[in-house]
This record gives C-alpha cells, sequence and structure tokens, in this order.
C-alpha cells in the first residue's frame, strides 16, 4: 500500500503538472482539494482518466468521487480494493 | 433608421472627442523579452517555447502555481500580461476598470492538434479547456482582477484600424479606464511572437491609432 501511494503521489504530480511540488511535500492524508493541494475540478476529471488509463477502473458512482478523492490515503485504498 | 444614425453621430462624436494614448510596450519574440522597444531578457536562441517561457516565468518571479497547467497560448499571454503590468500600483493603473482586446491568426490551434491527438486514447479534459483561444484572456483576468470589457479576435494579420476603433469604443462607452491590445499567437510548430500595449486616457508620445497600432504590431 505504501509503495502504491508514492506511485500515486509522484503520477499525480505529473498527470496535473504540479511543476512546484514534490512527492515528499505532499501526505498521504491531506486534503487533496480545497485547502490542502489545491486541486480544482478540471484535476478530478484528470485523476479519473488517470484511474481508467493507468489501473483500468472506471467510478462507477459520481456521488462516491468526493470520499475516493479525498486523499491519497483514500484513493489507494480505492485503487487496492477495485484492482483486478 | 433615425436612432442608428443618431447613434452614429453620438459615437463619432464621442470619437472625435476623446483621445486615447499608447504607454508601455511589451514584446515577446525570438527568445527574447522587449519592455518599450528595449531588450529585458533573453535565452539561447536554440531553446524551445515551453523552457524559454519557464525562464521567463522564473526570472519575473511570478510564483502562480496554476501558470504549469495553462497551455502554451495561454502561458505567452499571461506572461506578456504580467511583464506590461509589473509595478502596477506604480503606473497607476486600476485593473478592475481595465479591459482586454487580443488578436491572433491561429486561434487555439496549438491546443486544438494536442487535444485531437489526445481523443483516440482518452480525451484529456485539462487539455479541452485551452481549446478556445480567449481562455488566455481568462488567465490574465483571473490574476489580475481585471473586470472591464474583453474580446478575442481571430484576424489574418493585426487589423490595426479595426482594433484602434473598437479600443476607442470600449474605452469611451464602458466603465473601462484602461485598456490592453495584444497579438498573442503560436503556433502548433512551437514558433511564437507576442505584443502587448496599455491604452491610457493620460498623454503620452504615442496617440492611439491606426498608424500608431500599425508601428508596433505589423
Amino acid at each position: 500500500m505504501e509503495e502504491l501511494k508514492e506511485k500515486l503521489k509522484a503520477q499525480l504530480i505529473e498527470q496535473l503538472n504540479l511543476e512546484d511540488v514534490e512527492p515528499s511535500d505532499i501526505e498521504s492524508s491531506e486534503p487533496l482539494f480545497g485547502d490542502g493541494l489545491g486541486l480544482d475540478s478540471i484535476d478530478a476529471l484528470e485523476i479519473i482518466v488517470l484511474l481508467e488509463k493507468e489501473y483500468s477502473i472506471k467510478i462507477e458512482d459520481p456521488k462516491k468521487g468526493k470520499e475516493i478523492f479525498a486523499s491519497i490515503d483514500t484513493l489507494a485504498e480505492f485503487i487496492t480494493k477495485n484492482q483486478n | 433608421m433615425y436612432q442608428g444614425l443618431e447613434d452614429a453621430m453620438q459615437l463619432h462624436f464621442l470619437l472625435n472627442m476623446t483621445k486615447f494614448f499608447i504607454h508601455k510596450t511589451v514584446a515577446i519574440h525570438n527568445n527574447s523579452v522587449f519592455v518599450d522597444d528595449e531588450k529585458v531578457f533573453d535565452t539561447d536562441a536554440e531553446e524551445p517555447i515551453g523552457s524559454f517561457l519557464k525562464q521567463v516565468y522564473k526570472n519575473y518571479n511570478v510564483g502562480y502555481s496554476k501558470y504549469f497547467k495553462m497551455d502554451r497560448l495561454s502561458k505567452l499571454g499571461f506572461l506578456s500580461a504580467e511583464i506590461l503590468l509589473n509595478n502596477t500600483n506604480q503606473n497607476n493603473i486600476e485593473t478592475e476598470h481595465t479591459s482586454i482586446i487580443l488578436v491572433n491568426s491561429a486561434a487555439s490551434l496549438d491546443t486544438d492538434h494536442k487535444f485531437q491527438d489526445t481523443v483516440n486514447d482518452i480525451a484529456s479534459p485539462a487539455v479541452f479547456v485551452y481549446t478556445l483561444a480567449n481562455i488566455v484572456i481568462g488567465e490574465i483576468c483571473i490574476k489580475h482582477d481585471i473586470k472591464g470589457e474583453t474580446a478575442f479576435f481571430v484576424q489574418e494579420i493585426f487589423n490595426s484600424a479595426f482594433v484602434s476603433n473598437y479600443a476607442n469604443i470600449v474605452l469611451s462607452n464602458s466603465a473601462a479606464k484602461n485598456c490592453i491590445i495584444g497579438w498573442i499567437e503560436v503556433a502548433p510548430n512551437g514558433t511564437y511572437n507576442s505584443a502587448m500595449v496599455m491604452i491610457k486616457k493620460e498623454e503620452s508620445e504615442l496617440e492611439l491609432n491606426e498608424i500608431n497600432l500599425n508601428k508596433i504590431f505589423n
């Protein structure tokens, strides 16, 4: 799980063009949106694309997006549960 | 018909009554930045547009993380405006009452090509949002709290007569006290060119008119 979290941090930095951010700057438990990493709605769409391309996972219920995308911890947990 | 004639006369009256003037100019081309025709920054001529603009960004200590999410057209326009509005307080510019008129010939073709490439796989939302040329105006407005009238025109070459008239109308008939006029162009092959000027009511050596805009933009 820790390995996946570190991989996710690197992937988010690359996919979302977080130029001045290092993986070590991202706390796994900190919020990705709002006060934490400050991501926006377009970033959320990019994360959906990332999950589909890199992990072959589709989010079937959009209402769960907020819960899944809360932090690196929740994202990693979701991937682990849903990956074949 | 009568109302139209009256409007035309009113416009003619206003255009002849009020004069506006060209102030600071910024130009970015050939890996160099010019302010009022003086070269203020340059890099190796071989540097591609992306890394050249990144060096401009760092040189001016912009510190705006959303810059890195922008497409190349928005980066070029954003940095041109950043340099034009540098030391805004000293230049006495009320950004809230500033209008923006931008022009280019390729619209968002550079990003349109990139988006087309992603469509074959999974289309990128972050690329898609920049497939409109006027997004660059939005990026500038958000950064500088600009709330004046804005317009982006696609013209084969910069039409100085049209833009001069349009800027006169905007400054005479809206709440705008200043107007930014610019040409911002990025081609899919990475060639780029920008020129941007600030128009104000305060007198300068250059009056806003077709001839003077031609000297700067063509």
